[in-house]
């Protein structure tokens, strides 16, 4: 696998596995914070593909 | 209002822009408007935290029920193509049958329609295009002819994705959506047919080919209808491309299948025999049934009082899933081509590592793309879109639906991302009118399915196959024509039904 598609893969990963955790979770501020990771995911995945 | 309307546009209007202005992919363009979703759904639409985080869940479950197929379809594709499979099919059928012009029609038609059935992902014009150019057609002929004859099998095709997607989108089942869509799609049936021949080689082939053409329509339609509105809408596609292939042979064949195509066939054959009994036989859809992925949601509120009721999400039966079923398939279609001694060393390996260069980008852009749509949904902005374009176009809206699923094809590069983007407006909009949201749904992915053909993505593919690559203006410039004709075709149609 080439490095963009290495990239695209973690972008991919920082999208849905925080989105699997913010069903579980309830503090409002891990939440931003899970909600940050799935933003850099998005501009990981903006960025290199 | 007017400014409600505007900020709720900007998203997908982010993505249009980005997608034909600087060909941006849906893997790029997705993240950028799914950024421009969330600022707005927060900062002006204000949905707090709990809204955004439920949206997002529910976003990851719909993500991956629509990809557990684009997977198990892509892995499926290759493990038959790998063994050499779509090869020998290709190569049987211009010497099953000697007339040009029906040569043109069936493989462009009904042989298109089958890959996108089993494949999709630009597989019908990628593997047709050389065929029909080594059978002595013209390049740009050897692109268009394919690309309008598969177009009215995309929302069927791929498995059922682009189908599925639109269930998941709008939350109705194939009971309500499979027959508008399937009757929508199959008139359309016709028209790709004549486009195809037309292309190919021009009014007289139509004129003389006119009976064939309405035969394998009827026929692919109506196989398409009844396999679809049964609960096989994932082989609603591949099944309608198979029966045409095989009334076409039965109407023109001047040879005998070789064992070769009857081998390449038996996977094809292993995937509709599993997903007949999982579907149809009561045991066996109870046993697998019972593992299911389903998360339950509260009601949600913006601070401006946008509500969504509570529910589950998209409920994933993980073992009956169409995705599963594909995966059952390939499992058998690698042990039918490995028994035969059809695997050189090292198969297994390039199978897996084309299927995941394959799906990682579209995985991606889809993660994205439905992220961006269940977000607008959750904030209040799809139902701004929709107020807006009901009171735009009130009485013009059945028209105008088709147009809208066409144009989220054409940004988004696909039937199954239009359906995601669109979907949920469309059904807003179909309410808030008092029009059939299962007509106006058809519409949608119909436009899209035929539109999908001229996005930016799909032509580059057909151009780099036929040898034709950095002239894909002049391939989307011949297939405009024969796209606005059915667009305006089924306009027409939607427009008159709606009026019922």
């Amino acid at each position: 696998m080439n490095r963009k598609l290495k990239l695209q893969a973690l972008a991919f990963g920082l999208i849905a596995l925080p989105s699997v955790a913010l069903y579980w979770v309830d503090p409002i501020g891990l939440a931003w914070g899970l909600l940050a990771l799935i933003a850099t995911g998005m501009v990981i995945g903006l960025r290199v593909s | 209002m007017l400014l409600d309307w505007l900020l709720a546009v900007l998203p997908v209007a982010t993505i249009l822009v980005l997608m034909v202005g600087p060909r941006w992919g849906a893997a790029k363009a997705g993240p950028a408007g799914w950024l421009v979703a969330v600022l707005l759904a927060a900062l002006y639409f204000r949905a707090g935290i709990e809204v955004l985080a439920a949206a997002q869940v529910k976003a990851l479950l719909l993500t991956f029920d629509v990809l557990l197929i684009i997977w198990g379809a892509f892995l499926l594709y290759r493990v038959i193509d790998e063994a050499g499979a779509i090869e020998v099919i290709g190569e049987s059928l211009p010497s099953l049958i000697k007339d040009r012009g029906m040569q043109a029609l069936l493989i462009g038609w009904p042989f298109a329609t089958f890959l996108q059935g089993v494949g999709g992902f630009g597989v019908p014009t990628a593997v047709t295009a050389p065929l029909l150019i080594g059978l002595g057609f013209a390049p740009l002929t050897a692109v268009v002819v394919p690309s309008i004859g598969h177009a009215w099998s995309v929302t069927f095709g791929s498995l059922g994705s682009s189908f599925n997607a639109l269930m998941a989108a709008s939350g109705l089942g194939w009971e309500q959506l499979a027959a508008p869509s399937a009757i929508l799609l199959g008139l359309l049936g016709y028209g790709c047919g004549i486009g195809a021949e037309h292309a190919a080689q021009g009014w007289r082939a139509v004129r003389r080919l006119a009976v064939v053409i309405f035969i394998l329509g009827t026929v692919m339609g109506l196989t398409q209808y009844l396999l679809a509105t049964n609960g096989l809408w994932n082989l609603a596609g591949f099944g309608a491309g198979l029966a045409g292939m095989v009334v076409g042979y039965f109407m023109a064949r001047e040879g005998r299948p070789s064992r070769a195509l009857l081998l390449a066939m038996s996977a094809y054959l292993a995937l509709v025999v599993i997903t007949v009994i999982v579907q149809l036989v009561p045991a066996v859809r109870e046993a697998l049934g019972s593992p299911e992925i389903r998360l339950e949601f509260p009601e949600l509120s913006t601070a401006r009082g946008y509500a969504t009721p509570a529910g589950p999400g998209r409920v994933i039966p993980i073992f009956t899933h169409a995705g599963a079923l594909l995966i059952y398939a390939t499992i058998v279609a690698y042990l039918i081509h490995g028994r035969a001694g059809q695997y050189r060393p090292g198969a297994p390996r390039r199978i897996l590592v084309s299927t995941i260069t394959r799906v990682i980008p579209s995985s991606l852009g889809i993660a994205a793309l439905v992220s961006m749509a269940v977000v607008m949904a959750h904030a209040g902005m799809t139902e701004a879109l929709a107020q807006g374009l009901a009171r735009a176009f009130a009485g013009i809206y059945p028209a105008l639906s088709p147009w809208i699923g066409g144009l989220g094809a054409f940004m988004t590069g696909s039937n199954t991302n239009s359906n995601v983007v669109f979907g949920q407006l469309q059904q807003r909009t179909a309410e808030v009118l008092g029009y059939s949201v299962p007509l106006l749904l058809a519409a949608q992915t119909s436009g899209a399915a035929i539109i999908s053909v001229l996005a930016p993505s799909k032509v580059v593919v057909g151009a780099s196959t036929a040898g034709m690559g950095g002239k894909e203006g002049i391939i989307l410039r011949r297939l405009i024509p024969y796209c606005a004709a059915l667009l305006i075709a089924l306009s027409l149609v939607v427009w008159l039904v709606a009026q019922r």
